[in-house]
């Protein structure tokens, strides 16, 4: 079925909407979450939940991208639920390091004001765009799908260390262009 | 002031498209690739002229992009080096004109190490930014061996040359290991064990002496891998 005639069930309140979504996106969805929280029970809950939040939000929501619509859904769930566990108990599986970001940026402890999410979204999303495109798609793939190196690097034909380089360069961009920008 | 999290958090609004475009991976055939390097390793290993290295650095296009670094290291008896050319122009003119002369200029460590007997480049092509890989190893100038051999890389005569994978840590790293190299440098009888070893994208060069046990060399190479990841190692030259 095509993402159009999911999102119809949706504005219909056609419950069928859900299961068609599942069916399409759910791997997607569910593995987006496993990356982030290790864990593929917890990765179900979260999904279940982002099926959910589909649900409640279209409408008045018309996704243009019914699969990266749930995935972001789902992504922000785990991280959430990550949040909220405490830090030992997140696993040797989680590949929630945002330790690598933190090599340039300074620890929460020392922020002092908070930056508009959108905002901040906005000119990481100027930075990407201007990324030579393999780096862009390594650089989502890491911090957007939380895959470990070895992960992208399996898809991209790319070594672990390959990868590894191609990131830390990519995060001094990051760390450069967000001063341009003031956020530094 | 910005935290992690803030910007983990703002990836959410990462336009659609790039997230779907990551999903298009552009997988090439990495067995390929690394074929190519060993190929192009063994062929040079072989038969390192300066005819078989003007055709082999043909087969890179003119007009690619220009991108040199060095990466260099001293720690006790050990060295490790790893430096990469992409090649616009004429490769040869590159190598003896101005690669060689400013290196030897910039790396007096090198000459250092290698000594009179031991000085030795390794050169990494791509013919685009990492795209495709071409190594070749040469020796400059030629060494000199009392049994006349100048061979290949440089190794005398009759020397055990060894090559194949070599695993640090379950990934696959091409491997050429001489040993021993020569045994007069700095009047020692312990010579030079000279590991190659190239993950797809960055070719190494460590030099140990040959008392080094292996896994002191494992934990070098491991240790150079680190090494890659500091971009404050790293120089970027234009080409002259």
């Amino acid at each position: 079925m095509e993402d159009c005639e999911i999102i119809r069930l949706y504005f219909e309140r056609n419950e069928e909407a859900i299961r068609k979504t599942e069916e399409k996106y759910g791997a997607y969805a569910f593995k987006t979450a496993e990356n982030i929280l290790g864990d593929s029970g917890k990765a179900e809950e979260c999904l279940n939940s982002a099926l959910l939040g589909v649900w409640n939000s279209v409408p008045p929501n018309e996704p243009n991208n019914l699969k990266v619509y749930l995935a972001k859904i789902s992504r922000n769930l785990a991280i959430g639920m990550l949040e909220k566990e405490n830090a030992k108990k997140r696993g040797g599986n989680c590949v929630f390091e945002a330790e690598e970001l933190s090599e340039f940026l300074p620890s929460k402890e020392n922020v002092e004001e908070s930056y508009d999410a959108k905002e901040l979204g906005e000119s990481i999303n100027s930075f990407v765009s201007k990324l030579p495109e393999k780096e862009r798609k390594i650089f989502i793939r890491r911090y957007f799908f939380f895959e470990n190196p070895k992960i992208i690097g399996g898809k991209f034909g790319f070594s672990e260390n390959r990868v590894s380089v191609i990131l830390h360069r990519t995060r001094k961009k990051l760390k450069k262009h967000l001063e341009k920008e003031g956020f530094f | 002031m910005i935290s992690e999290k803030e910007i983990l958090s703002a990836m959410e609004f990462i336009d659609e498209k790039y997230i779907e475009e990551s999903e298009i991976t552009a997988k090439k055939n990495f067995k390929a690739k690394t074929s190519l390097v060993i190929a192009a390793a063994l062929v040079l290993l072989l038969s390192v002229t300066s005819v078989a290295a003007a055709s082999f650095f043909n087969t890179v296009n003119d007009g690619d992009v220009v991108f040199m670094e060095a990466l260099g290291g001293y720690s006790g008896d050990h060295y490790n080096i790893n430096f990469n050319i992409d090649i616009a122009e004429d490769a040869d003119r590159f190598i003896h004109e101005y690669y060689v002369p400013t290196y030897l200029e910039e790396n007096e460590n090198w000459t250092d190490c290698g000594g009179e007997a031991g000085k030795y480049y390794n050169i990494m092509c791509y013919d685009n930014y990492g795209e495709n890989l071409y190594a070749i190893f040469f020796q400059y100038p030629a060494w000199n061996y009392d049994n006349g051999a100048s061979i290949g890389y440089g190794v005398p005569e009759g020397t055990e040359v060894s090559e194949g994978v070599f695993e640090i840590d379950g990934e696959e790293l091409f491997c050429v290991e001489f040993q021993p190299c020569y045994d007069g440098f700095r009047g020692d009888p312990f010579g030079t064990r000279v590991v190659f070893w190239s993950d797809g994208y960055n070719l190494f060069v460590l030099e140990t002496r040959l008392d080094t046990n292996e896994e002191t060399v494992r934990e070098i190479i491991r240790s150079v891998e680190k090494v890659s990841d500091i971009s404050d190692y790293v120089t970027y030259k234009e080409m002259p």
